[in-house]
């Protein structure tokens, strides 16, 4: 196993405490990838406190097998598969998809202060703007996924494969079709 | 040397250190790649685009959730493992399983609010209650920590103490029943046994049920005993009525349903059915209220709030048959839900008896 590839040599001795049983190791890891997991997670549903009921599900039952895991090296792929399974597992068991349902990927339309700093910043203007932000839209739920998690998680090709369930060509072809897609726009 | 030379947008966007440049802004980065660019004209381009796309990938994907938000919710994590080792075993070798924690976090289904002392069980004398004959051999559990304790019975049935709460039962349940006394305030989780109902003492109350999850709250000085259903159903007598004959005990146990509450006070002496302070949905229940009704007749409005809640609520259904409404019930609690129906028809609720009551009229002229 040598997935996602997310070595964290100097969180050995955090991740040894935890599967000792200290629960504020737990706390520790748990915060390290809170925010990861709430980002991806609320792609799935709208609702945050729903999202935040899955991630706490998941820490307990990352809890519950600490003495069976294994390295820390997949950490974070682990949590972020394990999340879309239960994401989408809860979702069906309270009626909003059915079992054989894509996950469902969304993204909210992020509010709009301050981007005239960020425009000149970029050297780009409003208009050539938003058409990115519409062609990010527009992408297919998949290629969405594939580029959240390699461009805000850093997974590699084999890690994303495995979370979606999915080849790693895919995955690849995917991320280059995305980049190509969206580059034409600029 | 420079292992950026040959690269293109494709593989800026991917590269580590440039996606932190684009999403970090930290100065060191900002130095190096404001120099490379500087060194490499030929690339200028490339770089810009490459760090126009991750921009707004950053910008559009990101979710906020704030740093108390994420505080609060590791330490709520940290503080339930807490009490989770400090959960008592009361039958040996029951592992305490995961599914027990999905339990407790769906469970708070029926609260039971109010004052329940110890003194002398009123049923004492009669053989209702096993428990008053051994006394001796009760197991009491008495939380003395600043947290909450769970216990797991030998029915694999679960009681959250709250700190300063005591339960007492004997060592293993009867054959035809499961009886504990509380005082203070617990959470219970009970397993369905249709053979052996569950019995909760409490000093005015007795709360019986087959099978449901709810919370006892029990401080002194109250006067009072409150006990709130959000999902299932109980049964609830005053404890001295308990012990009556099942022909006369019907006249004085009250049937608790869900997002419905019994109060008992203990000068009136009577027990009072309202509905709960904030009815929740039920669990798979959230039907059509995502998306809001639109020239819906009430009446289909109405029962699909009384399906969703599992409240009952009475109507005339001839008198409001023609009345439409368009509205989006989605987040507001249900009083907010009824106020906005009512304000539409023209009609006025009011809630008696832990039901209901919409008075309206005809919307046919």
């Amino acid at each position: 196993m040598s997935k996602g590839k997310e070595l964290l040599t100097d969180d050995g001795v955090t991740w040894d405490a935890f599967r000792k049983g200290d629960e504020s190791a737990l706390g520790q890891i748990a915060h390290k990838y809170y925010r990861s997991l709430f980002r991806y997670g609320i792609k799935f549903s709208r609702d945050r406190e729903f999202v935040k009921d899955c991630i706490q599900d998941l820490y307990l039952e990352l809890w519950a097998k600490r003495e069976s895991l294994g390295d820390t090296d997949f950490v974070k792929f682990y949590l972020l598969k394990s999340l879309r399974r239960k994401i989408h597992r809860e979702s069906v068991r309270r009626h909003w998809a059915a079992e054989d349902d894509e996950p469902n990927w969304e993204i909210e339309m992020p509010v709009d202060d301050s981007i005239e700093d960020r425009l000149i910043e970029l050297e780009t203007n409003e208009a050539q703007w938003h058409e990115l932000n519409r062609e990010l839209a527009s992408l297919p739920k998949r290629q969405q996924e594939v580029i959240h998690l390699r461009f805000f998680e850093n997974l590699d090709n084999e890690a994303i494969a495995e979370v979606m369930s999915i080849s790693r060509q895919a995955v690849a072809n995917l991320i280059y079709r995305t980049i190509r897609e969206l580059r034409e726009r600029l | 040397m420079n292992k950026y030379k040959d690269y293109v947008v494709e593989d800026f966007v991917l590269d580590l250190n440039f996606q932190n440049w684009v999403r970090n802004h930290s100065p060191d980065l900002d130095v190096f790649w404001e120099n490379y660019k500087k060194a490499n004209p030929g690339q200028q381009n490339d770089i810009h685009k490459a760090r126009l796309l991750l921009s707004a990938v950053y910008y559009r994907y990101d979710s906020n959730i704030s740093e108390e938000e994420i505080e609060g919710e590791i330490s709520a994590l940290v503080q339930q493992i807490r009490n989770e080792k400090e959960t008592v075993l009361l039958t040996a070798n029951r592992p305490i399983s995961r599914s027990i924690l999905t339990w407790l976090a769906a469970a708070v289904v029926i609260i039971v609010g109010g004052l329940a002392v110890w003194l002398n069980l009123r049923v004492a004398d009669n053989n209702e209650t096993a428990l008053t004959d051994s006394r001796k051999t009760l197991f009491e559990k008495i939380n003395q920590s600043n947290s909450s304790q769970t216990l797991i019975l030998e029915d694999s049935s679960i009681v959250v103490l709250e700190p300063g709460a005591r339960l007492r039962m004997q060592p293993s349940f009867d054959t035809d029943k499961r009886e504990v006394l509380l005082t203070g305030t617990a959470f219970f989780k009970i397993r369905k046994d249709v053979k052996r109902p569950f019995l909760v003492h409490s000093k005015m109350l007795t709360t019986r049920v087959l099978g449901t999850s709810f919370t006892v709250k029990a401080n002194r000085g109250s006067g009072k005993e409150i006990i709130e259903v959000k999902e299932g159903k109980v049964s609830v007598y005053k404890t001295a009525d308990f012990g009556k004959s099942n022909a006369t005990r019907e006249s004085y146990g009250m049937v608790v349903t869900s997002n419905q509450k019994v109060i008992f006070d203990a000068r009136e002496g009577i027990l009072l059915k309202a509905l709960s302070d904030n009815p929740e949905i039920l669990p798979g229940k959230a039907g059509r209220f995502q998306s809001g009704y639109v020239n819906t007749p009430v009446t289909k409005v109405l029962k699909d709030l009384a399906n969703a809640y599992q409240v009952d609520i009475i109507f005339d259904e001839k008198l409001l048959a023609d009345c439409p409404l368009t509205a989006t019930l989605a987040d507001q609690p249900l009083r907010e839900k009824l106020t906005i129906i009512c304000e539409a028809i023209e009609a006025q609720y009011e809630i008696l008896d832990g039901k209901v009551m919409i008075y309206g009229k005809s919307c046919t002229n």
